[in-house]
């Protein structure tokens, strides 16, 4: 079809795109001078420009030795919707170690690494750039490609109505809510969560998620860690559409790794969400160049994402981080007056709830079941000690964000994503404290139980 | 050629004969690589030699150009789908022949375990896998001279048994 260089195509590059997301592995076969052949596995590879592609030398040290003999090469290539196969040669150009496509296999390599802690293992040595000589399709079929075209692609207008209703919110609580389920009913995101960066800005805490089981909020995970740590510490999406076929590869890879001691045995970084998902996709939330949070989504369908995909997230988590940081400073403005309530009205429930709070990390037991830690744990204790001393259920932000028990740090405070968080957990606990929302920068506590506290030092 | 003898071991013959994906390569009449799925194999003559089965359009298009199959080196790969586990066999091309009934049998367990094995780990459906099916096959035989293990892992690349 494409004519380059003087060789016949039976397609062009571009074809190719889908068998570089790694659903199907790419075989390369070399050869030495002597013509004793070489086949392996590819780790990761990439299509460069219309006429090349960049292959992870990693672990192809014959690989190598034999293309410093012969620079030909054979890749064979599957699309995976369709099992097409083409068989691809490529000539050796060039070995780089810097620079836009080493960045990208590199990022892709330590997105494997992320899944099981292997960062010192799965290193990037250099990309090998290499021009497509010739593709030919291995065997032209008699029957049409069957292509159930799986992929979702997210079309401008349901995006352009999600972007509508997330600048129509008024408050983080609503913002969340309108994002999750939004991002189901208009983009067919199934499983999505929303991540904002802690005050540490080394972790990401969950406040909220769609599609689950378990809400799993408050969930944190570390920078680094996981993809949707990998997109908080690059500030870049970042995509896995096998998640199965990387798991098993790097989980084996970290086996053999600890059997000679190379590697001390740690668990694995639990996935969010999911159990078992197909693919995952990570994109940062960014404000003024700062990082907000992240949204995750994932499916439990490999090969489930385009690259519109992740553009339209991208759109999304740049709206969703411009909000976030307006509404927190409009709360952090806001100068309603502390309304104070009268005495508390006896619980209807005549049941003690005994709420146990570590101070040293803040973290809170309801019945002795973990509620939450942190700020957010510290907020609640708070709450309740300002409710037991004189029956107040009635507080403003900008009140409860002075309170110096809370140790917010002076800048990123992330008071109102923890109050969120805090309000969340309780829902999702259905328990005998909640937090509702009187106004902006308002909220009142009902508590439906007699409390019982302890403070353990 | 008895140290690869005694590494033609359980392991490795297990690998190549349930639920593997195959790979073959040869060098073509210009020097450069081919590359081609494998399609089933048999350990033969005291596990030493290896009767492989290959796409016969592959091979004649091969052979029309230039390439003297037999006498050259040819390198097979069995990669086990479940567990990951790959060998790598090389040797030099002995006998390149049409298939036998026995030979078409071999291919129909190869082809029955191994899409088993692709749905099973990776939910690909069958009728995918069948659309990459052979029309013909040729039966390929080589001495297996040299034999590595490729398992992912700090010792992929190694010659299999090479101590031993």
């Amino acid at each position: 079809v494409n004519a380059a260089n003087g060789d016949v195509h039976d397609a062009c590059l571009a074809d190719l795109a889908p068998c570089f997301g790694g659903v199907v592995p790419i075989v390369l076969a070399t050869t030495s001078a002597g013509g004793v052949p070489n086949i392996t596995f590819l780790t990761r590879a990439l299509p460069v420009d219309g006429e090349r592609i960049a292959l992870s030398n990693q672990f192809m040290s014959k690989s190598s030795r034999n293309l410093a003999e012969v620079t030909t090469a054979c890749l064979l290539m599957v699309r995976p919707h369709t099992h097409d196969e083409f068989r691809v040669w490529i000539e050796f150009e060039q070995t780089v170690r810097r620079g836009q496509i080493f960045d990208r296999l590199r990022n892709e390599l330590a997105t494997i690494a992320a899944l099981t802690r292997m960062q010192d293992v799965f290193k990037l040595h250099a990309a090998d750039i290499f021009r497509v000589v010739r593709i030919e399709r291995v065997k032209p079929s008699a029957h049409d490609a069957v292509d159930p075209a799986t992929a979702f692609h997210a079309d401008h207008a349901a995006l352009g109505e999600l972007c509508g209703r997330i600048s129509r919110c008024t408050d983080l609580d609503h913002l969340v809510r309108v994002l999750l389920d939004g991002l189901d009913e208009l983009l067919g995101f199934t499983h999505t969560m929303l991540l904002l960066t802690d005050e540490s800005g080394e972790r990401l805490f969950t406040l909220g998620s769609h599609g689950y089981d378990r809400a799993g909020i408050g969930a944190e995970v570390e920078f680094g860690e996981g993809i949707a740590g990998q997109a908080a510490e690059r500030c870049a999406p970042v995509s896995v559409q096998n998640m199965w076929q990387v798991a098993r590869y790097a989980r084996l890879v970290r086996s053999g790794y600890e059997q000679i001691g190379a590697l001390a045995a740690a668990d694995e970084v639990p996935m969010p969400g999911l159990e078992a998902p197909g693919s995952q996709v990570a994109v940062p939330a960014l404000a003024l160049g700062e990082l907000v949070g992240v949204i995750l989504a994932e499916s439990p369908t490999a090969e489930r994402f385009s690259e519109l995909d992740v553009a339209s997230l991208t759109i999304l988590g740049s709206l969703v981080a411009s909000a976030v940081e307006r509404l927190r400073s409009e709360v952090r403005d806001a100068t309603t007056a502390s309304p104070r309530a009268a005495s508390p009205s006896t619980p209807a429930d005549s049941r003690p709830l005994s709420i146990r709070h570590f101070a040293a990390d803040g973290s809170t037991f309801l019945d002795n079941e973990y509620l939450i830690k942190g700020v957010a744990g510290k907020l609640f204790w708070s709450l309740v000690r300002h409710h037991l001393d004189s029956g107040r259920t009635d507080f403003t932000n900008r009140e409860m964000r002075l309170d110096p028990t809370l140790e917010l740090p002076d800048f990123r405070d992330n008071f109102e994503s923890r109050l969120i968080l805090l309000k969340r957990r309780l829902e999702d606990r259905a328990d005998a404290v909640q937090i509702h929302k009187t106004g902006r920068g308002r909220f009142r506590i009902s508590v439906d139980r007699p409390l019982v506290t302890e403070l353990v030092r | 050629m008895s140290t690869v003898r005694s590494m033609l071991d359980d392991r490795v013959c297990a690998t190549l004969a349930s639920g593997s994906s195959h790979l073959a390569a040869v060098t073509a009449a210009d020097g450069t690589p081919f590359a081609m799925r494998g399609w089933g194999a048999t350990v033969n003559a005291g596990e030493r030699c290896l009767r492989v089965l290959l796409d016969a359009a592959d091979v004649e298009r091969l052979v029309d150009d230039g390439a003297v199959l037999v006498g050259s080196w040819i390198a097979y790969t069995a990669a086990s789908v479940r567990t990951l586990t790959s060998f790598q066999l090389k040797g030099r091309v002995s006998t390149s022949e049409a298939v036998s009934d026995a030979d078409r049998g071999v291919y129909e367990r190869y082809c029955e375990e191994y899409y088993a094995a692709v749905l099973d780990v990776d939910f690909i459906r069958r009728e995918l896998m069948e659309r990459m099916e052979p029309e013909a096959l040729v039966a390929v035989e080589f001495e297996v001279e040299e034999l590595f293990d490729q398992s992912p892992g700090p010792g992929a690349g190694r010659a299999y048994g090479a101590a031993s």
